[in-house]
């Protein structure tokens, strides 16, 4: 090939831009310096230029298109079928659709694709092309670039992955799984159903408050890893967020769900040895079937949850199917909430006090504040009704806080210096600077001695709170106030690990107090746990007293402080003055009981 | 050198056919002894006809992956780690994994069973651990 020029419709010459990238242009010395700078270009932005006669179908290609292939710089043409064999076989089609396309152009067209190099390492390519034509609009040549964009798709994959997957576990992240549930919803049918599969950790709270972070995420990374284990082909596997994986089933599988979810529940209950922990937790589990159970994505993964937290309130470490009933129990929960939230924001909660009287001859010790909920529409509601609920959602740490508040403003009015006794719940233990800080405002604004303020702690909670909560009491009883541990006897808590905790005084669970006087075996227990708050010098408190027998058998059994029905109901705070004012000065609350006892049959060894 | 952690563990045979302890011991020992070897790992394996009881002995992170896979093996369930911890008197180092395949204790209780074959286990490595001493004084 010579010196080539071509002459515009104009008349003027111009220099054959191809001939001089691809290297052919003989020429003066300033035409081969430009030449040099066309080489470095097209080696340094990996650009090959090529040049296609339509007519006879032979490419040209500059050293560096051919070197894009792992062919020899110097290979000069091939023909247009031979370079296709290069192109990546899933992208040929696509390849040869635009080739076709580009005939018709008139404009500049730009497409990416995959080769296969003769190494046999795949590689994406982007082109950007044009078809010169005759006077007449005949194609004459396609002209073009070719350069290799392979780390900016890598990159760019890189991004898609990152965007679409959980960093720690490299399972699918929740963007990728509603897109995955979103896209399949709409093909499925009742013959094959799909499932989903949502689980979550008991208790991973607690491995990362007593172990690290650590530990947890490494706990997170083994249980991504069983989970994908269990995944049957065509499944998605998803970290929804903090200890929350889901799994979707295809179309097909979904009536091997409950199968599948009794192995995951089996296999989250196995032991993990993480940096040198032997940890044992479990997972709860919650299947929906798609479409049985949802008309679209969002119901699907509503229903999935709400079994889940069926799993969770039926104990945990178990797997349930979402049934319709679990929707409108929970659509109730959510009205009870926000029907508590406004009553908590309107000042409709109120506090009754519930009388604690000393069992041998001083009167009343104090008084435990009990939170009272009028819900228009509903009257009062059960404790047990809206505590947990306001447990589940945290609604219970503000709850709490205003309870700390009013009872000790409330207790500051009270004639003398009875204590008051206020319940705590987990949730607020968890976060121990906050419980600090409130508790020190409430004794501050209301002026209540620390000395007066017991704080009572459910024995099931003390097991649960971990070294953190552990440490939150320690500061709260440095800070002079007194820690009780409450519902003793239901916790399944070990003795010698209960003895860690610093507290002042234990309340025997009222099933107990039930007991006395006909249930050997409970006799027994209250006896023992007298003994040992005896032993240990902390108050002893019988809950639930009910009949005068019983508030004689407690006291018998050495208990130092009783509350129930028999001594008083709980009561509204401004019939507090009133009920004091009816004890004679220096009477117990036992001895005014003492006539009412007297015509019945003497409780045996009551005499 | 990185300290030698020991794991004890046992577990209850899924499978009923008390007859295949003896083949599935083989098989286990034959795939676990080529893991362990790779990955410098030494053990024990008691089986009886329907439980497991296993010492393994090793680097704590080999040990961790190790029983990683152990516990998603569908061959057994009720998994009881016994002991995790760094050993001083580290005993099965020239066994892969020594394979020992034993009647039914005599014992009905699950508990017991395996609490009689980890005593195996046990008066096993305390002669290994007497040789270990012995050999290196």
């Amino acid at each position: 090939m010579g010196i080539t020029q071509r002459i515009d419709s104009d008349g003027a010459s111009e220099i054959d831009w191809f001939a001089l990238a691809v290297g052919r242009l003989d020429t003066p010395d300033k035409v081969r310096r430009l030449q040099r700078g066309f080489e470095f270009v097209q080696q340094v932005g990996a650009i090959g230029f090529f040049e296609i006669d339509v007519r006879t179908g032979i490419a040209y290609g500059s050293p560096t298109f051919f070197e894009l292939h792992g062919l020899p710089g110097d290979l000069a043409e091939m023909s247009v079928p031979e370079w296709r064999r290069y192109v990546h076989p899933d992208d040929r089609a696509m390849v040869e659709q635009f080739q076709h396309e580009l005939l018709r152009a008139s404009d500049d067209r730009w497409l990416e694709y995959r080769i296969i190099t003769v190494s046999g390492e795949v590689r994406w390519m982007a082109t950007r092309s044009r078809v010169d034509r005759d006077a007449t609009g005949r194609a004459l040549m396609a002209l073009g670039v070719q350069q290799d964009i392979t780390h900016r798709r890598n990159a760019e994959d890189d991004v898609r992955f990152f965007a679409t997957h959980d960093v720690l576990t490299g399972l699918a992240n929740r963007a990728l799984f509603n897109e995955t549930i979103r896209n399949r919803f709409s093909v499925l049918c009742s013959r094959l159903p799909a499932a989903l599969i949502m689980a979550d950790l008991d208790l991973f709270k607690q491995v990362n408050d007593t172990l690290g972070h650590p530990v947890g995420d490494a706990l997170l990374k083994a249980v991504a890893g069983r989970l994908r284990s269990l995944a049957p082909p065509g499944a998605l596997v998803a970290r929804l967020g903090g200890d929350e994986f889901a799994l979707w089933l295809p179309p097909g599988s979904g009536s091997d769900a409950e199968t599948l979810a009794a192995r995951i529940v089996n296999l989250l209950n196995r032991p993990f040895l993480l940096l040198g922990n032997v940890i044992e937790i479990g997972g709860s589990v919650g299947v929906a079937l798609a479409p049985g159970d949802a008309d679209d994505p969002e119901m699907l993964v509503r229903a999935a949850d709400l079994a889940l937290y069926a799993a969770k309130q039926a104990g945990r470490n178990a797997w349930q199917r979402f049934l319709p009933e679990m929707d409108a129990a929970a659509r109730q929960r959510q009205q009870l909430v926000q029907d508590l939230r406004r009553a908590l924001a309107l000042g409709a909660l109120r506090i009754d006090y519930q009388p604690l009287v000393a069992a041998r001859g001083r009167g009343v010790a104090g008084f435990e504040a009990l939170v009272r909920w009028e819900r228009p529409g509903h009257g009062l509601v059960a404790p047990a009704d809206f505590i947990p609920v306001a447990e589940d959602n945290g609604l219970i740490v503000p709850i709490g806080e205003w309870v700390l508040h009013t009872a000790c403003r409330e207790a500051m009015t009270w004639p003398g210096a009875m204590r008051i006794a206020v319940n705590l719940s987990p949730r607020q233990l968890e976060d121990g600077d906050r419980l600090i800080a409130t508790v020190a405002r409430a004794l501050a604004e209301s002026g209540l001695p620390a000395q007066r303020l017991e704080l009572e702690v459910t024995e099931t909670a003390l097991a649960q709170a971990g070294d953190a909560g552990l440490s939150q009491l320690h500061r709260l009883r440095a800070m002079g106030v007194r820690i009780s541990i409450d519902d003793f006897g239901t916790g399944h808590s070990s003795l010698s690990r209960l003895l860690d905790f610093p507290f002042d005084c234990i309340k025997v669970d009222r099933s107990f107090v039930a007991g006395l006087g006909h249930d050997d075996k409970a006799g027994a227990l209250v006896r023992s746990i007298a003994a040992l708050a005896r032993s240990l010098n902390v108050t002893a408190v019988a809950e639930g007293v009910e009949t005068p027998e019983q508030a004689l058998l407690a006291r018998h059994d050495g208990f130092t402080q009783l509350q129930g029905y028999l001594i008083s109901r709980p009561m509204a705070a401004g019939a507090i003055a009133a009920f004091l004012d009816g004890l004679a000065p220096g009477q117990s609350v036992p001895d005014i009981m003492q006539p009412a006892i007297q015509p019945a049959t003497p409780p045996p060894g009551a005499a | 050198m990185s300290a030698t952690w020991r794991l004890i563990y046992t577990s209850r045979r899924t499978s009923a056919d008390p007859a295949g302890a003896a083949g599935e011991v083989a098989a286990i020992q034959q795939v676990a002894s080529a893991n362990n070897g790779r990955v410098g790992l030494g053990g024990a394996l008691v089986v009886s006809p329907s439980r497991f009881a296993q010492v393994l002995e090793g680097p704590r992170e080999a040990l961790e992956a190790t029983f990683e896979r152990i516990s998603r093996d569908p061959r057994h369930d009720d998994l009881l780690v016994m002991s995790f911890a760094p050993t001083d008197t580290p005993a099965f180092g020239d066994f892969r994994l020594a394979a020992i395949s034993i009647a039914e204790p005599n014992e009905t209780d699950a508990q017991n069973a395996a609490e009689a074959m980890l005593a195996l286990l046990r008066c096993s490595m305390a002669r290994l651990e007497t040789v270990a001493a012995f050999s290196a004084a």
